[in-house]
């Protein structure tokens, strides 16, 4: 399967980040893609995570944040399996990650703030050993390759030089294109601007946008509120190892203005 | 300046590594610094000391050790030169500063003047101070030494600077070029090897007492005489140094001194001309011909393009693996000839398998000191340690992948290099077989031991290759001094190795247990290292 289903009816004007689909709201009926119950993780006798309670929803593009050492980063680890937890469960596509590890890591493409690719490989080497781990057929490698390197804008010359010669945005680039060439369910995205110009930035936020809306999850944290404020359909706050607010920015559009003052607010009380 | 001074010094030495391993890292170099100078020492005064009767001599020894010392001196100059003016991280980070380039090529060339005075120094005066002790110099002799090295600067480190920039760019066409870079080094390997032989030869003939007639006939002296004549300008350097002809100082001066303005010049052109250069003007897009290959094939590829697609690993691994036959042949072989001639054949002829047992141990040093090249698991893995628990493969599948694609390469060069012994008639079909099995089962600990002690590895705690060390060095060196007693209290040689095989199972197999029921953990907690 392609990235995206209808590629060639790819309509720019249709995604873009100001137009919000109604039916990204969440619904009640609806299966999580992620669900998170009394999430607990402790760092000797330092508990971060004290319960956290969190499901994301299938077109949903969802903000994820907080201060930081808030248990941010932790949460997202044990979500895409990088970190063991000390007590909860967390399904991914309704795979639990503890039980079923291989199908929970099969449903999502991930990308870290820093870029993590093979450096001694080519860029295109690189794409390939993804998607032979991934298992992508090569018509759907030919396609999703194309299409993906062409929306980013990624020079298709420069995949021939080991990815050692890269700078920061060109590997972060090719860390996007590696973790959507199997068409994931669930698209988790930690800080994933750092670093990229502001053309790939504004195309970055469109492809999560289009992303979302074509019923898949994107996750997504990041320290630029405003960010989140403009693209997020819902945004976790987190807080003493707590989702500490939950709002619907769809439902309550005021939020998005209001967003900054609320984080702020939500550390305030707290403290 | 001084910040400057710093800084590149750290670029040329510091390395990221925890007080402690930085602290034995610098005791080791220490260590095989004064082994190296005690062996040059050795060797000079041995044969100062033979050839006195030679009325030219000593000086064309002296004169020979100098060449050497000059030889090392200009090629390490160039790759210190390569790391200090060709760094790419270091020309970009400058670059924001509000530094001149004058003051950054100045900076680099003081750092180069110090490292280069204090590096011959310590090669250099002890020649002279063995040379005037034994000849009765002057205490001018030794003060006018004390300038040696500072002299010697502006030829040799004029010469790296000649061939800093080509050195750099042929490495860098290299670096691009996988498989021409691999067997180049390869061939570089073997000519160092080749090299390392003749060394050897000559070392263990002046041990044995044998050849140093030959070695040191008036043939060879008058040749070496003759050779001194065509090492301008350093011919110079030395009338000034050895024989005090001081004038000559300004012939020297003026050779190495042309050279070392022609060498600045290019140096200085050619890291203006690298700070502006653009790699992606000339690549092409590449080929799509994908083909879907299963997990393991692709886990597989990715660890042989880790460890053959980094320059580090071909020197200190995938070229030395190639070249271990040909070593450990030559190694065998020097040692075999210097216990079976002279005064060390009564003593090894007191223990029967004296020869074999210590052939067996160093194939098994040599396999373990050539796999530590490539046991670096996690940490040549570096931020993508997160990219091992997110892709959708097991992590047992991930760690016997790691682990055992060093092993099967190291196994194969072992075998060639057992049978290469057994063909050449060095070692006995009994000595051949043991040696092979006994090498693997140590060095499959070895790599059990290495595994466990990279899945430890947190941010704040770098590995810690005491087990591992121990492995490789301590474990056969224990067996081959037990062999020995046993072997004096007239065991049989099969029963030696035998029981060589058993131990290693024996402390292999716990360890293995362990290692494989505690992976699962110790993956899960490990993390980056940036």
């Amino acid at each position: 399967m392609a990235v995206y289903d209808n590629y060639e009816l790819y309509n720019p004007a249709a995604a873009s980040v100001e137009e919000q689909p109604e039916e990204a709201t969440t619904k009640a009926d609806r299966v999580p893609t992620i669900s998170i119950k009394n999430l607990h993780k402790a760092y000797g006798k330092k508990q971060v995570l004290k319960g956290l309670d969190l499901d994301v929803y299938e077109g949903e593009l969802f903000g994820f944040i907080g201060r930081n050492g808030i248990g941010k980063s932790t949460t997202m680890d044990c979500v895409i399996g990088a970190k063991k937890f000390d007590q909860g469960k967390i399904l991914l596509n309704g795979y639990d990650v503890r039980l079923h590890p291989i199908e929970a890591k099969f449903s999502f493409g991930y990308v870290a703030s820093e870029p993590s690719c093979y450096e001694v490989m080519t860029g295109y080497d690189y794409l390939e050993f993804i998607a032979s781990i991934y298992r992508i057929s090569e018509g759907d490698f030919v396609r999703n390759f194309r299409y993906l390197c062409s929306r980013l804008n990624l020079d298709e010359r420069e995949l021939s030089n080991p990815a050692s010669n890269y700078s920061h945005g060109m590997k972060q680039k090719l860390c996007l294109v590696a973790s959507l060439l199997h068409n994931p369910k669930i698209w988790v995205l930690d800080e994933p601007t750092v670093g990229l110009d502001i053309m790939t930035v504004e195309e970055l936020k469109k492809m999560m946008r289009e992303y979302a809306n074509h019923g898949n999850t994107v996750f997504v944290t990041s320290h630029n509120i405003d960010l989140v404020a403009k693209l997020c359909d819902r945004v976790a706050i987190v807080n003493d190892g707590k989702v500490a607010a939950l709002y619907d920015l769809n439902r309550e559009p005021n939020r998005r203005i209001q967003l900054p003052k609320l984080f702020m607010d939500t550390y305030k009380t707290k403290e | 300046m001084l910040t400057l001074l710093v800084k590149d010094f750290k670029l040329m030495f510091a390395k990221d590594e925890s007080a402690a391993k930085r602290a034995l890292g610098i005791l080791l170099r220490v260590l095989v610094l004064g082994i190296v100078v005690a062996v040059e020492l050795f060797l000079f005064t041995a044969i100062l000391d033979k050839i006195g009767h030679y009325s030219k001599a000593p000086r064309a020894f002296m004169v020979l050790f100098l060449l050497v010392v000059t030889a090392f001196m200009t090629v390490s100059s160039i790759f210190q030169a390569k790391k200090l003016f060709f760094n790419e991280r270091d020309i970009n980070q400058l670059s924001i500063h509000p530094i001149t380039n004058s003051m950054q090529v100045l900076s680099k060339l003081v750092l180069l003047f110090l490292v280069h005075y204090a590096s011959s120094f310590i090669f250099v005066f002890p020649l002279f101070a063995a040379y005037g002790i034994m000849y009765g110099r002057s205490m001018m002799f030794y003060y006018m030494a004390l300038f040696y090295p500072a002299a010697s600067f502006v030829f040799e480190v004029g010469i790296a600077l000649v061939f800093v920039y080509p050195v750099w760019y042929i490495l860098e066409y290299l670096r691009k070029h996988v498989l021409l870079e691999f067997s180049l080094s390869v061939a570089l390997l073997y000519g160092l090897a080749w090299i390392y032989s003749t060394v050897l030869g000559a070392f263990t003939g002046l041990v044995s007492n044998n050849e140093v007639s030959t070695l040191l006939s008036s043939e060879s002296i008058e040749s070496l005489v003759e050779i001194e004549r065509y090492t301008v300008p350093l011919n110079y350097l030395f009338d000034v140094f050895i024989d005090g002809r001081r004038g000559e100082i300004f012939n020297y001066l003026t050779f190495s001194g042309a050279i070392f303005i022609i060498g600045l010049t290019l140096t200085i052109i050619t890291f203006h001309r690298v700070r502006n250069i653009s790699s992606s003007s000339k690549l092409h897009p590449p080929k799509v011909k994908y083909k879907l290959r299963s997990q393991s094939h692709a886990l597989i590829k990715k660890e042989l393009a880790l460890i053959t697609r980094n320059p580090d690993f071909i020197f200190s691994y995938s070229g030395l693996l190639i070249v271990q036959p040909f070593l450990l042949y030559l190694v065998i072989g020097a040692m075999n000839a210097v216990f079976s001639s002279g005064t060390l054949l009564y003593y090894t002829s007191l223990f029967p398998n004296f020869v074999s047992v210590v052939d067996v141990f160093i194939v098994m040093m040599f396999t373990t000191i050539i796999s530590a090249g490539a046991n670096q698991y996690v940490s040549m893995e570096e931020r993508t340690v997160k990219n091992l628990k997110t892709i959708p493969v097991s992590y047992k599948r991930q760690l016997y992948v790691k682990m055992l694609i060093p092993m099967a390469l190291s196994t194969a060069s072992l075998l060639i290099s057992v049978l290469v012994l057994l063909i050449s008639g060095v070692f006995t079909p009994l000595t051949a077989l043991f040696a092979f099995v006994l090498s693997l089962t140590l060095l499959f600990v070895f790599n059990v031991v290495s595994l466990s002690e990279e899945l430890k590895i947190r941010r704040n705690k770098p590995r810690s290759s005491g087990a591992s060390s121990a492995c490789a060095y301590l474990l056969p060196t224990a067996y081959m001094g037990v062999s020995l007693v046993l072997s004096y209290l007239g065991t049989e040689l099969w029963l030696l190795f035998t029981a060589g095989i058993a131990l290693f199972v024996l402390l292999g197999a716990p360890i293995m247990m362990r290692v494989n029921r505690k992976m699962g953990d110790w993956f899960m907690e490990l993390e980056a290292i940036n």
